[in-house]
């Protein structure tokens, strides 16, 4: 699937969704309502919606985001891999998170990690 | 409005970068941290372990410079992986200088880490207000 085609996204919101344990990566999940903007450099960008801890919209832009944030094609592909977690490739710089703020990012690190890592279980044509 | 600048513009690495956003969102919204940044008057240095990079942040009293690479002379040098900095910015400092957060887990886990030499503070003991400063100015804790 195209990464950020509609197709893509509801896999995406599914995979991300189906994990019982979502809520739990948050530092507040209950509180976590916040919007995110995020690209592939030359590949496309979606937009993924949080409330209450779970994705509530997951698709092509539609306004503004508290934050966006993405990567180039490469670094994705690491991190769909396994091979790098996002937040370090976050302190490499390779990973840019272009606006927003940080200390949210910091607070809920792990449920960065995990819900990046679930691009690697959709099959993505980049 | 105590200044930021990254001394390599363009050049900086990922390190400096991310000291530049988190210490730029911190201290425009809260002023106790500027006053806590024009008393620092040091440099101190970072290494990120799993990633491999350098970076020295000069606090001067009116501008804090962050450059690419460890530029000596530092009065504090940190060695430390992702997890460890992530860490440290959740833990909590009263007024600037008692470090409660270090009476959590969280905090006791950082310790333990420091004990066994995974996380290293060169200046530690002889520069703690320094080190607990520092913690100060990078937290996000409420």
């Amino acid at each position: 699937m195209k990464f950020a085609s509609q197709e893509w996204c509801d896999a995406f919101k599914k995979v991300v969704n189906d994990d019982k344990d979502l809520t739990s990566w948050f530092s507040d999940g209950a509180n976590f309502n916040y919007k995110f903007e995020i690209f592939a450099e030359g590949s496309g960008k979606f937009q993924l919606y949080f409330q209450k801890g779970t994705v509530d919209y997951c698709g092509a832009p539609q306004g503004d985001t508290d934050f966006i944030l993405g990567s180039d094609v490469d670094t994705w592909k690491k991190i769909a891999s396994g091979s790098d977690a996002a937040s370090k490739l976050f302190t490499l710089g390779k990973l840019k998170v272009s606006k927003g703020p940080l200390d949210i990012i910091i607070r809920n690190v792990v449920a960065l990690d995990k819900i990046c890592a679930k691009v690697g279980l959709i099959a993505t044509e980049w | 409005m105590y200044q930021m600048e990254l001394a390599d513009g363009e050049q900086a690495n990922g390190l400096a970068n991310l000291l530049n956003m988190l210490l730029s969102q911190n201290l425009a919204s809260n002023p106790e941290k500027q006053n806590l940044a024009r008393k620092m008057n040091c440099s101190i240095g970072l290494y990120t372990t799993d990633t491999d990079q350098h970076c020295t942040l000069v606090f001067g009293r009116d501008k804090l410079n962050i450059k690419n690479g460890l530029v000596k002379p530092v009065r504090v040098q940190v060695s430390a992986n992702t997890s460890h900095l992530i860490d440290v910015s959740q833990l909590k400092v009263v007024g600037g200088w008692f470090p409660s957060g270090f009476f959590t887990k969280r905090g006791w886990q950082i310790i333990k880490e420091i004990l066994a030499g995974r996380l290293k503070v060169k200046g530690l003991v002889t520069h703690l207000l320094t080190v607990i400063r520092f913690i100060s100015l990078v937290s996000i804790a409420r």
